[in-house]
Parts: structure tokens; sequence; C-alpha cells
């Protein structure tokens, strides 16, 4: 009975055969390196410009807005000035709305959303715990929120923009209409310090390199990497057929460099 | 001077190139935000900062005073919805009379859809000439408004989920004048920005 490698049409070969054809090894070693790297790179090149991955983003941050959003709008309820209860009472009800399309959404598409708001947001929520009622929790309540509004209406904004998704485009128009309204309900308190919120990032001047592509700096980086990484292998590559061929002559005894090892 | 053995030199430069490649890639895929890599369900806890529990629903929270308490709620989509005190969406029945007013969900019905209990809170944003109450009849006492018998649905899981909203053809959430809700989200999105 024959092997399944002698079916398949080619033995192992023996050990002798090995060491002769030691640097045709070495340079197969690298060439499956640089493939190797090659692999995971370029599939994260395309992760990053897929638009699914840019819809999961716009999921996650409407899921985690209300997962720190409900909470402080209860407890706007409780600590804050009559208008700033109003306020937390509204927009507690707009983000349930908004989650429950969520998590609708989120399981249509087969993209799962966090179910734990950021560690930023955390910190948030205890610098409302920490506040004392009235005024300063008002003043707490309505700057964190109305920032972090301002965040999130970008993205959705990109998203109406741009997302390929039907379902996506038709969430983003709702979600903006609700930071909307929110945004208008957290300045109406009269508690938003414009000038703390983070300026319009608006480009005035010319389309940065890599703008017609898609691509951020990092992606130009990680594109010069691979290609250092290539001319690296190769010229590995070179060397060790190089130097198998000086081998094979073997007319110059290896010792015979010359150069101060010593110093 | 130390001789450098020339395989090192090729093999210095790939390791280079390799490092740069795993920190440049590391970093574009936390540079979408910063949420891209997340974990999900089971995130770790930081100490010392506490996340609040959400309002719940009737079935986990049933004796709740506020979930007695009435109130108008403006939402940014459904406009005027009547919701309790922790801003669970009411329902009103249409197998119900409101005059006289009268209750026809008993039994299982009266499992999946809970009758709201008279409370103690006092309105907010509700005419109080309209709450009024009747006694179901199994004896136990329901709050009306405008003579429509009020429900919580087990289904709902957030503030203003209108999740029964439409079953049966014949449960609507029930805006704070006692009119029935049946415009849905995706229906004020397109009449919101159709022409």
């Amino acid at each position: 009975m024959r092997s399944a490698s002698e079916l398949a049409g080619f033995g192992f070969e023996p050990p002798s055969v090995l060491e002769r054809t030691r640097p045709l090894v070495r340079i197969l070693f690298v060439v499956a390196l640089v493939l190797a790297l090659l692999a995971p790179g370029s599939a994260s090149l395309a992760q990053t410009t897929a638009i699914s991955d840019t819809d999961a983003i716009l999921l996650t941050k409407v899921r985690q807005a209300g997962l720190w959003e409900m909470p402080s709008g209860m407890m706007a309820m409780e600590k804050g000035s009559p208008i700033v209860q109003k306020v937390g009472f509204a927009i507690m009800m707009d983000h349930g709305r908004l989650d429950v399309a969520t998590r609708a959404l989120s399981q249509k598409l087969n993209s799962p959303v966090p179910d734990q708001p950021s560690d930023e947001q955390r910190g948030w929520l205890a610098e409302e715990m920490a506040a004392s009622p009235g005024p300063e929790f008002d003043r707490v309540f309505a700057n964190r929120l109305r920032a972090a509004h301002g965040a999130v209406f970008n993205v959705l904004a990109q998203l109406r923009a741009g997302t390929r998704s039907d379902d996506v485009r038709a969430f983003a128009t709702v979600g903006n209409q609700a930071v909307m309204r929110h945004m208008t309900m957290l300045e109406s308190t009269g508690m938003v310090d414009y000038t703390a919120l983070p300026a319009p990032a608006v480009s005035t001047t010319s389309a940065p390199v890599g703008e017609p592509l898609g691509l951020d700096t990092s992606q130009i980086a990680v594109v010069g990497a691979l290609f250092l990484l290539l001319g690296g292998g190769l010229f590995y590559a070179l060397r060790q057929i190089k130097s198998n061929r000086g081998r094979a002559r073997a007319s110059r005894p290896a010792t015979a460099r010359t150069g101060g090892s010593h110093g | 001077m130390i001789r450098i053995p020339r395989p090192v030199v090729p093999a210095a430069v790939c390791l280079t190139a390799l490092a740069l490649l795993t920190a440049c890639t590391a970093n574009a895929a936390t540079s979408n935000g910063g949420y891209a890599g997340m974990q999900m369900p089971g995130m770790q806890q930081q100490q010392g900062q506490v996340v609040l529990p959400m309002p719940q629903g009737i079935t986990a929270d049933p004796n709740n005073p506020a979930k007695s308490q009435l109130r108008g709620a403006k939402t940014f989509d459904l406009g005027l919805l009547l919701v309790d005190g922790t801003g669970y969406t009411i329902y009103r029945y249409d197998r119900d009379t409101p005059n006289p007013p009268r209750s026809n969900c008993t039994g299982a019905c009266a499992t999946k859809w809970v009758p709201v209990k008279p409370g103690n809170l006092a309105p907010i944003d509700v005419d109080q000439s309209l709450i009024g109450q009747i006694t179901r009849p199994d004896g136990t006492p329901q709050q009306t408004l405008a003579g429509w018998p009020l429900y919580h649905f087990t289904g709902d899981e957030e503030p203003a989920d209108t999740s029964g909203q439409g079953l049966d053809q014949a449960w609507y959430p029930i805006a704070p004048d006692g009119k029935k809700i049946t415009l849905t989200q995706d229906e004020w999105r397109q009449n919101a920005f159709g022409v």
C-alpha cells in the first residue's frame, strides 16, 4: 500500500538533501514569512476601508451613548434644577427609543454592540455622581452631555452621508434628529460653555495625501513598512544565494576575511 | 569595533520592518474612534467607577411607586406619549371600552399586559381630570385615562420602548389626551423628510 505522500506525488526528502538545499529552505522561509505578514496586513487594510466597519462603529457609538446618557438622565431627574430634570427625562426617553432601534439593527446586521459604557463615559458618570445637586450638577451634566453629543453627531453625519447600507442610512437619519434635539435641549439649560467644545474640524486647505483613496496616514505607513519588508526579504534571499555559490566554490577559507574583531 | 556577521544586516532590516508593521497595524486598528477593538459582553468594570442601573420594566420592578405615576413626555419621533414615572410606555387596548370604562383583558392577557395600579405620586404633564380608575373583574383596581384602562407591556425593555405597538392590531401606546398612537418611527422619518 502506498503512502499518502507518494500518492500525492512528492515524498519526504532525506536529510542529506535538506542539508544541501539549506539556503533554499532559508529563502523559502523568508518568502513564507513575508507572505504570512502580508496576509493580515492586507486584511486589515480591507477592513478599515469596508463600509460595514464604519456602520458597526455607528451602532457602537449610539449604543454606548445610551448606556451612559440614560443613567445620566435618571440622575438629572434627582439632582438637577427643574429645567435640567426635564431635559434629563427627555434624553433618557429618546435614548431608550434609539437603543431599541440600535439593538434591532445590530441583530439584523449581525454586528454585536457593547453592553457597557466606555471607561471615559464611566468617568463622566462618576463626575456626575460626585457633583452636588443643583448648579454644580447642572454644569457637569450639560457640558459632558453636550460635548459627547457633538462627537456622536459627527459620526452620525458621516454615516448618514456616506454609508452604503439602506438600513444604516435610515438609522442615521433618525439618530441625527434625536441627537440634534438633545444638543438643543442641553443648550437651552444655559449651562453650556461653547468655548470648551472642540473647534470644528472642517478642512479649509487642499486634501491631504491619500485622500482620493480614502487612506489615512497609518495605512500609508503600513504600505511603506510592507515595501521595506519585501525589500529586506529580497535582499536577504539574494545574499543567501550568493553566499551559497561562494561556499560551493570552497576555494576561499571563511577565516580569510580580515577585520578588527578586537577593540 | 564589533564585526557584524553579514546575515544579521538583512535580518535586522526585516525585523525593523516587522516591528514597524505591527506598530502601524495596531495603530490602524484602534484609530477608528477607539472602539473598534472593544470587547463585547463581559467587559471589565473599573474599580471606583460606578455604572448606574437603568430603569427596569414592569416585570423586574412591579412594586416601584413610579410605575403608577402617569407622565406626559415628548419624544423626538412620536410626539407626546404617556409613560410612567420611570419612562416606560403606557398602552391602551382597542377591545376595552372607555364609556363605561371596562377592561376586556383578563387571565393570560393580563399577565402579558399588566394593568397599571393607582398610585400616590402626582401626575406630570397630564390633565388630572382625565385620570380615573376602575375595578377589574378580579376585584383589583386599575388606572384609566379618558376612560381607557391603562397597561404596561411586559415585552418593553427600555424607557419609551414601544415594542407592544400594533400587537393583535389592538394594542397601542396612548397619548396624554387618551388617543392611541399608531405612528411608527419609520413612518415618522418618511413623513418628516418626504415631499
